[in-house]
């Protein structure tokens, strides 16, 4: 083996590693929800079912909230 | 069921300010969870996130959210208001050290839109998750374009691939609609799948749609026990925007149920005059667009008057028929099948009827053509003419190879 390549080659496998894994979060992008306990719940918005104004779980700051992610199906 | 449950368990909390109830809903169509909330008495906040910008693979799922937005408990013993009491409500939580950001304020969309093309896929699914939220029925087609170069850069993207079917439907839904919109919804959703077989969002969204075998539930048949509830009690039902169709109320099956009887062929020697697509513009959506060999699909065929002719339906005389003649082995609910007619004497909206066909066991592979054609009568306001037309078409499912 040519030890005079290894960093080089370390190198390369950090840059690679590096692109593959924000290529990865790149497209994990809000793809799955994973709800931990101690996690701050995502503070964007939504359209509202009563409302014009889209609303955001940050409007309920200041109260106990039980948040039900559901369909009627 | 699990929310309501929740919500009369929890009712005296809410009604002393103690809890806020929250909802986010997973549904294409947000005025159908209107109405349930109406027929629940549930009058609390519901956001609707028929994109899953959340990204959540299965639903219910109930958090506990703390005062200053972190959240302490996933899915709580259902209804165990004692212990959401002791380990909740009662509780007061720290701060975390940064709060989360984001709020109901309105982005700059314009500001949003990458400048270039394809190279940065995330910031043009940002774009398309904010024209998602904020710019409505009118940005559909911006919001499709996005979604759309975001499975240009990516066609491994299942995310992407959802919400531009999500799109797609919703357009079609409303007054934008384009021809094939349906379709690609259907193509959006299942390719979304293909990527991602366990992502059960994806999976209900084209089961919604699909055949009666493939269903956990009848996904709609709730409404109509909602409606006669809310009459009964002297209240007006929540009017829906999309009303749901026969392939949403149909009820699971274990069996395909195929044509059993004869039936008469209506114009066997295809002597009726035809219809190039002239007054009748027919439009045929396979759910799933593919199928194994021994599978069931069911197809929406949609029947649109052409606008541009001025053409509508004759409601004075027969109703629309669509016969089918499936290739050997296959099999059909029915060979004919009809569409009501309604009151008025003429009218010019778009009419489905749905069948469901079963690929045989030994069926060949690729696109499998099953013929068929419709009748019905039309009218045109240019000479005044009503007409008896038959037009051929074809309906058309993907059959994987073994």
């Amino acid at each position: 083996m040519d030890h005079h390549r290894m960093p080089a080659a370390f190198f390369l496998a950090l840059v690679f590693g590096a692109t593959w894994v924000s290529t990865l979060s790149a497209q994990n992008r809000r793809a799955e929800a994973d709800f931990q306990v101690g996690q701050r719940f995502p503070g964007f918005a939504f359209p509202s079912l009563e409302s014009d104004q889209p609303m955001s779980l940050v409007d309920f700051r200041g109260q106990k909230t039980l948040l039900h992610i559901f369909a009627s199906w | 069921m699990h929310v309501p449950g929740w919500h009369e368990a929890t009712k005296d909390l809410q009604d002393a300010g103690r809890l806020q109830m929250v909802g986010i809903i997973q549904e294409q169509h947000p005025d159908r969870a209107r109405l349930f909330m109406q027929w629940k008495k549930m009058g609390w906040p519901i956001l609707v996130d028929s994109y899953n910008l959340l990204g959540v693979r299965v639903v219910p799922i109930t958090l506990a959210i703390d005062e200053h937005g972190v959240i302490r408990q996933v899915n709580p013993p259902r209804g165990d208001v004692d212990l959401l009491e002791r380990t909740f409500l009662t509780r007061d939580f720290e701060p975390p050290e940064t709060l989360a950001g984001g709020g109901s304020k309105a982005p700059d969309l314009d500001s949003l839109r990458p400048s270039s093309g394809f190279e940065n896929p995330d910031a043009w699914m940002e774009y398309a998750d904010a024209l998602a939220v904020w710019g409505g029925e009118e940005q559909l087609d911006e919001a499709i374009d996005a979604y759309a170069t975001v499975v240009g850069s990516n066609a491994d993207d299942a995310m992407a691939h959802f919400r531009t079917g999500v799109a797609y439907r919703m357009r079609y839904d409303s007054d934008r609609r384009q021809e094939g919109d349906f379709n690609k919804a259907v193509r959006g959703w299942a390719t979304a799948l293909e990527i991602d077989p366990n992502q059960y969002i994806f999976r209900r969204r084209i089961q919604q749609y699909g055949p009666r075998l493939d269903k956990p539930y009848s996904f709609y048949d709730w409404v109509n026990t909602a409606r006669a509830e809310l009459e009964a009690e002297g209240e007006t039902p929540s009017p829906l925007v999309v009303e749901p169709r026969g392939a949403e109320f149909a009820q699971p099956a274990r069996e395909f149920m195929p044509s059993s009887g004869p039936e008469e062929e209506p114009d066997p020697r295809g002597r009726v005059l035809r219809d190039e697509g002239e007054f009748i513009r027919i439009e045929v959506v396979a759910v799933p667009p593919e199928i194994e060999p021994g599978a069931t699909a069911r197809f929406h065929v949609v029947f649109q008057p052409v606008e541009e002719n001025l053409s509508h339906w004759n409601n004075e005389a027969e109703e629309l028929g669509l016969w089918l003649d499936p290739p050997r082995g296959w099999e059909v609910e029915q060979h004919y099948l009809t569409h009501p007619l309604p009151a008025e004497p003429t009218s010019g909206e778009p009419r489905i009827v749905e069948v469901e066909v079963r690929a045989p066991d030994r069926s060949g592979s690729g696109p499998i053509t099953l013929p068929a054609y419709a009748l019905y009568y039309v009218c045109e306001d240019v000479d005044g003419l009503c007409l008896y037309r038959r037009q051929d078409l074809e309906l058309q499912v993907n059959v994987r190879g073994r």
